[in-house]
């Protein structure tokens, strides 16, 4: 069984960074970041732990979709940045909102939304659930270092959420890929004070190969979208919006000119967002809602990729079930 | 994952007699980069020669790694990311010795 998209919500941190406000303590500029990433502002948490973005997102996801916490039969969580190691987001969400559903935690870095919504068809198709919660929320201001330029300029924090419900059309298509590779992009977990342990103690931030991130992102996306509209019966053309992951406009840039897509139909939420990890596609999911540019029985692309190296592409019909 | 060596020594006519001659083949290659440079990213050829660095032709680092990918479609090639050219002779050198390999 196939599922649909019954509602969807988003959350964000009160505090708005601009690029000056950046400049102040590091070494950079508005005209340097707007050129090579399209950032312009990002939230950051002040008071917010990345549970309070978890929350807000799935309760307006939930009002929206007119759904009750107490229907929802799987909770699913995409983070790397989750407030515990343990419990899960996912849990945390759950006590709050107040559902008795199972609920756990997925990373699959900046793809784990579309991760998550792979997993939650496979609870459809076997008929274990009839309403899934699919928040994916980021707290990445606490994964940066804030003293290198190179990175810190480009993140974000924020939540996205959709509630799904069995029946409907999707997803029409949807691939995942992961191609193992370590150090291209990746943040260590928490130290401990083991007197065994003699491993090394890595700096506790996100380390990234950018330019090599932007060759895999630029040719994962035009990859992928080829293969999608070759096995999903489609053309670009028909596709009515692609909601890429957020990473930087220079690479959804790139990648819209060699698909030769229409610009028009490219979702950019990065301007005013920054990069939000698996947040980004699910938060743009909810502006664009909220907005009115989703309607029945449009064909949606949602493509995510990040850190393992990981890529996953979906193909959703928006509307109500069949 | 270069099946398409023998393919573009083929296409180009850079066969391995060829590519001994280096001269030849270089001042091709070099000619192919610079229409890259010039399609892609508006650079006027006349100002390009092997030293200048695509920084001093007003290219980002993002935009290096376009040069690469641009490259790699012209040439039917895979570049080494390890390889990291910064001059336009560097990138001739290393496209050279990546039809090469």
């Amino acid at each position: 069984m196939a599922f649909h998209v019954m509602g969807t919500g988003s959350a964000r941190p009160e505090h708005v960074v601009t690029n000056d406000d950046l400049s102040r303590f590091l070494d950079t500029d508005d005209e340097w970041i707007s050129s090579r990433t399209g950032i312009s502002t990002r939230r950051c948490c002040t008071t917010e732990t990345c549970s309070d973005l978890a929350e807000a997102a799935a309760r307006a996801a939930l009002d929206n979709a007119g759904v009750a916490a107490g229907e929802l039969d799987l909770i699913i969580c995409s983070t790397i940045t989750a407030d515990d190691l343990t419990p899960s987001c996912a849990a945390v969400v759950q006590e709050r909102v107040g559902a008795s559903c199972p609920a756990f935690d997925l990373n699959a870095a900046c793809a784990g939304f579309v991760f998550a919504l792979d997993v939650a068809h496979g609870y459809f198709a076997r008929g274990a659930a009839k309403r899934v919660l699919v928040v994916s929320a980021e707290k990445m201001s606490r994964m940066v270092d804030w003293t290198e330029r190179s990175v810190s300029v480009l993140f974000g924090d924020g939540a996205g959420a959709v509630v799904l419900g069995a029946g409907g059309e999707s997803p029409l298509y949807t691939k995942l890929t992961t191609r193992g590779s370590h150090d291209t992009l990746w943040c260590p977990n928490m130290e401990g004070n083991s007197p065994f342990d003699t491993t090394a103690k890595p700096e506790p931030y996100l380390h990234m190969r950018g330019q090599e991130v932007f060759k895999f992102a630029v040719t994962s996306i035009c990859s992928d979208v080829r293969q999608m509209c070759s096995e999903a019966g489609v053309e670009a053309g028909d596709i009515d919006l692609f909601v890429f992951h957020q990473a930087n406009k220079r690479i959804l840039d790139s990648a819209v000119e060699k698909l030769g897509l229409d610009r028009d139909k490219v979702a950019y939420t990065i301007q005013e967002s920054g990069n939000i990890s698996s947040a980004c596609i699910p938060l743009t999911l909810d502006t664009l809602n909220r907005q009115g540019r989703l309607r029945e029985g449009d064909l949606v692309c949602c493509s995510g990729f990040g850190a393992g190296l990981v890529v996953a592409t979906t193909l959703l019909k928006w509307g109500s079930a069949l | 994952m270069r099946p398409l060596g023998t393919k573009v020594s083929q296409a180009t006519g850079i066969g391995p007699e060829r590519r001994n001659r280096e001269g030849d083949t270089m001042s091709d290659t070099l000619e192919r980069v610079k229409k890259v440079l010039q399609e892609g990213f508006e650079v006027d050829p006349a100002k390009v020669t092997p030293e200048s660095t695509l920084a001093s032709l007003g290219l980002d680092s993002l935009d290096t790694v376009e040069v690469v990918m641009q490259c790699e479609e012209e040439f039917g090639i895979e570049i080494d990311q390890e390889s990291n050219p910064s001059t336009v002779g560097e990138f001739v050198t290393v496209i050279d010795n990546t039809l090469g390999e």
